[in-house]
């Protein structure tokens, strides 16, 4: 598994990947799609954005579906769609032994 | 076409805050690069505005085409590119202020920045390697020969130490500034520390300027030195062909007897026969030449051969080698008069022209005769004698074997090195 060699993810990673829950995704509709998800919180700038998506490429996590012009379309693979599950257990986990603690 | 503006790069290229700074100065006073060199950038004229300059850490390999999906995600986001820095970075600028900083994950770009300190680390062990290699050359052209003084006058050997020096003295700190500025980078995004865009920056680095200037004239130097240097000259010649210095005669050394033997080579014959017709062969007298060498030390190289027709017992030939060296300044001179007196009382197949024979030399070094060194040598018992003179700037060496002394023509030895 991907996220075992990579350790957690990191906030942007998260977004990226949670933004190919839905649709095929482009690079300015995955920054907006962030950004609207954490109301400004988290904001991608192209050379985060590029990286990531070159990193979650190279790790088999998304893959590139269309090339239209200038505009490249990314989906999420099925080994990506497992990363972003461990990562959500993850995190539902964490915020359960937050929670406890805090009760 | 825009006329173009040059500017010396004050700045080392992994040095980002402070080269973001000066392009952004540059662009606050309407000049907007073009094209980046380490040594001097351009820049085309425009209106004044500001305008953010970043760079990003991009490896390409050789030929590779630049990374285009990265450029267009980057222009939809307000980012040109600009230019490239050697391979391993793009500039981006925009003039849009609502344009996002490039970066937001710092531990993501730490990686990247982290990915071309590696390479700059790698660069800096090829470095030191290559330092020691151009060391190791240096010292076997100097000292391989069991000359140096030698070597140093007629060999590329200064060419090569002047290579090592140079890299030592701005190769290798070039590429450790390189480091330094690039660990620096990758500890701070590693401390969640977002990177400086804005810092103070030298006016001028003349040691770049240096740097660069430096190998190109050392290799400038190698080539002539090597390749064209040789073409000057090198050819046996007839011996009235001589026309720096007047040599000491064989015939004055042999006394009224001495008849001069003409030695042709057969192989030179032969080949030149081959193509041409006899009537037009050039035969070479290599008993009896001289010949000119040119090298970078030594301008004025010459080697004047001259043969008796008697042959002395055991098959030795009457003959008088002699090299006469002009060289830059009298520094060397002293020093190579003695060292290559040195080297031709070691008696063997390379230096002299017969086998080894026994026998002490006795040396005789004669001050105050109006130069700055004179020496005769005889090897008791033989026919073999060596002489060496230095005055001012030219040295002369002369090995004899023959019926004569060379002590009793110092007059004639000194001459050839007074001016």
């Amino acid at each position: 598994m991907g996220s075992k060699e990579r350790g957690p993810l990191t906030e942007p990673m998260f977004y990226v990947l949670m933004s190919f829950l839905r649709r095929d995704m482009c690079g300015t509709e995955i920054t907006e799609f962030v950004e609207q998800k954490t109301r400004g919180r988290v904001r991608l700038g192209p050379g985060t954005l590029y990286t990531l998506l070159a990193k979650f490429q190279d790790e088999g996590l998304i893959e590139e579906t269309k090339v239209d012009g200038r505009k490249r379309t990314y989906r999420l693979t099925g080994k990506g769609q497992a990363a972003y599950r461990e990562e959500l257990d993850r995190l539902r986990a964490c915020v359960a032994d937050g929670e406890e603690e805090a009760r | 076409m825009s006329k173009l503006y040059f500017r010396v790069t004050p700045v080392n290229r992994y040095d980002i805050p402070a080269l973001e700074s000066w392009l952004e100065d540059m662009a606050r006073r309407g000049l907007f690069l073009k094209k980046f060199r380490p040594l001097f950038c351009t820049f085309v004229k425009g209106t004044p505005r500001p305008t953010r300059y970043r760079v990003e850490p991009h490896k390409r390999i050789l030929d590779e085409d630049l990374p285009q999906s990265m450029l267009e995600l980057y222009r939809d986001f307000g980012w040109g590119y600009v230019d490239e820095i050697s391979n391993s970075m793009l500039i981006f600028s925009t003039q849009d202020p609502a344009a996002p900083e490039l970066h937001s994950d710092l531990e993501l770009q730490g990686e990247q920045w982290n990915k071309l300190r590696r390479s700059a680390l790698w660069s800096c062990w090829m470095n030191v390697i290559l330092t020691l290699a151009l060391l190791a050359l240096f010292l076997y052209a100097e000292f391989g020969s069991g000359s140096p003084v030698l070597a140093l006058a007629t060999t590329t050997a200064p060419v090569l130490g002047l290579f090592a020096l140079c890299s030592f003295l701005f190769l290798l700190p070039d590429s450790f500034t390189d480091l330094r500025h690039l660990t620096a980078i990758t500890r701070q995004l590693e401390a969640g520390i977002p990177l400086d865009h804005r810092t103070v920056y030298p006016k001028r680095r003349p040691q770049t300027v240096i740097a660069v200037l430096a190998p190109a004239v050392l290799l400038t130097l190698m080539i002539a030195a090597d390749w064209i240097l040789p073409l000057a000259g090198g050819q046996m010649e007839p011996l009235d062909r001589l026309d720096s210095f007047t040599p000491l005669s064989l015939a004055a050394l042999e006394g009224e007897e001495f008849q001069s033997a003409t030695r042709v080579s057969p192989e030179y014959q032969s080949s030149q026969s081959q193509v041409l017709p006899r009537s037009e062969t050039r035969y070479v007298d290599y008993g009896n030449f001289c010949r000119r060498e040119r090298h970078l030390l030594c301008p004025n190289q010459w080697q004047v051969v001259q043969t008796g027709e008697q042959d002395l017992s055991d098959g030795i030939w009457v003959r008088m080698e002699i090299m006469w060296y002009d060289l830059p300044g009298s520094l060397l001179a002293v020093p190579l008069a003695r060292e290559q007196l040195g080297a031709a009382m070691e008696l063997d197949d390379g230096i002299w022209w017969t086998s080894q024979q026994p026998g002490p030399w006795t040396t005789d070094y004669l001050p105050g005769t109006g130069t700055d060194f004179l020496a005769v040598a005889r090897r008791t018992g033989t026919p073999f004698q060596a002489a060496a003179a230095a005055s001012g700037d030219k040295v002369v060496v002369v090995r004899y074997t023959g019926h004569g002394e060379l002590a009793d023509h110092l007059d004639e030895i000194a001459a050839m090195v007074r001016s």
